[in-house]
């Protein structure tokens, strides 16, 4: 079974049971806005009055929402394994449209979180560089020594959707935790050296094209 | 800028051929050539040297490494070379050993004190691998992309060793993007140069 949702989440899901499929929609885009901006405890009280029931079964239900979009991504869940969850749980075909919809919208704004970026490796995101000449040193004082400095800009999050809002929100301020996964290397080459960078990284990008690592790619996936 | 070396130095100088034995004099000024040039640990040492008058072998020791490193830091010609130490009495015989040498290795000289000195880490070697995840703690199924690992790093200049300078991930995308950015920065320079 690709959808591995827990029996508790499934029981905070059956709210869904008894709701439209407008209420559906709304409870679909308190879930997304949770991945955006954190939890809306006023949102979600409101949201209670007018279902009329207490705040904890919204709240259960939203996480429950992003459980079961989590998990669909996490399984790449296809239409068959949904289906599988309407007959096991018995929403109504409105509401499982709105759920199908959800899932599939947002499917690629999780794969980047979740698939590449479990293990945080730095991942290279700009370079700025200078072509200078060294014309004296102590130890050396009639010299021109040409050489490409370059600063590197690493960061450990992973590219995707979630990262382009984080690149909106630096333009306001960076988050301390934001800043402890990013680095700046200042470096610096020489001609032959760039050059030879070049061919080899040309080389690595020819060689991921080839059809022996294609065919690998596509036997994986 | 004329060549100015301490008392010290040119009493090392001085007794070349004079006070330590031509022979062992002509195999100090080899020896301290080598120890200019290469980091100390990979000159083998030559016991002979110091065999009859230690102090004073060092202290020429010393004079000749001091003479290259100073004349080159200068830039300075062998004629000017030899007029300074014709000066400054040197054995002839010593003094056209010395000039000899400094002429003979200017270049390399160069090129050892070009190394010298503060600079960010100097990139001269790049390594790669190509991955693609199959399965991993919080997927089920591959996300069907490739990811390259790019290692840019050096080698030690005195032992040979790799050392990692950077290590970063790309996607194709942006590994497409890299090596744009580098052929930009190939192509302005050799604008430059033109």
């Amino acid at each position: 079974m690709v959808l591995n949702l827990k029996k508790e989440q499934r029981k905070h899901l059956e709210l869904l049971c008894q709701r439209s499929s407008d209420d559906a929609v709304e409870l679909c885009k308190s879930a997304f806005e949770y991945l955006n901006h954190g939890p809306n405890i006023q949102r979600y009280q409101y949201l209670a009055e007018k279902y009329s029931t207490n705040l904890t079964v919204i709240q259960n239900a939203v996480e429950a929402l992003i459980a079961l979009l989590i998990d669909a991504t996490k399984g790449n869940a296809n239409a068959m394994d949904m289906q599988r969850l309407q007959q096991e749980e018995g929403y109504n075909n409105d509401v499982m449209e709105v759920l199908k919809q959800f899932v599939n919208s947002k499917r690629h704004y999780i794969e980047g979180s979740i698939k590449s970026a479990n293990i945080r490796a730095h991942r290279l995101v700009n370079i700025e560089w200078r072509l200078e000449v060294r014309l004296a040193t102590r130890s050396l004082l009639r010299q021109s020594n040409i050489r490409v400095t370059m600063k590197l800009y690493l960061h450990t999050e992973p590219k995707n959707e979630n990262r382009d809002l984080l690149e909106i929100a630096e333009e306001q301020s960076i988050h301390p935790d934001e800043r402890r996964n990013r680095k700046d290397l200042l470096v610096q080459t020489d001609l032959n050296t760039l050059v030879h960078m070049i061919q080899e990284l040309e080389t690595a990008l020819y060689e991921s094209k080839s059809r022996r690592i294609r065919n690998v790619v596509s036997a994986i996936h | 800028m004329s060549l100015k070396l301490s008392d010290s130095v040119l009493k090392g100088l001085q007794q070349l051929g004079t006070e330590i034995s031509m022979d062992i004099s002509k195999k100090l000024i080899t020896n301290s050539l080598k120890h200019t040039l290469s980091p100390e640990s990979s000159v083998p040492s030559v016991p002979d040297i110091y065999a009859a008058n230690a102090d004073k072998a060092k202290l020429s020791e010393y004079a000749v490494v001091s003479l290259l490193v100073v004349a080159t830091k200068h830039c300075y010609e062998a004629t000017a070379l030899r007029t300074y130490l014709e000066k400054n009495e040197v054995q002839p015989i010593i003094l056209e050993e010395l000039v000899t040498t400094y002429e003979n290795h200017r270049k390399e000289l160069t090129i050892r004190q070009l190394q010298l000195g503060s600079d960010f880490p100097h990139i001269t070697d790049v390594q790669w691998r190509i991955m693609a995840d199959v399965r991993s703690s919080t997927s089920d199924c591959s996300s069907g992309e490739l990811n390259f690992h790019v290692n840019l790093g050096r080698y030690n200049e005195s032992n040979g060793a790799r050392e990692t300078i950077v290590e970063f991930v790309c996607s194709t995308e942006e590994l497409q993007l890299l090596i744009n950015k580098l052929k930009e920065i190939e192509r302005h320079c050799e604008k430059v140069a033109n």
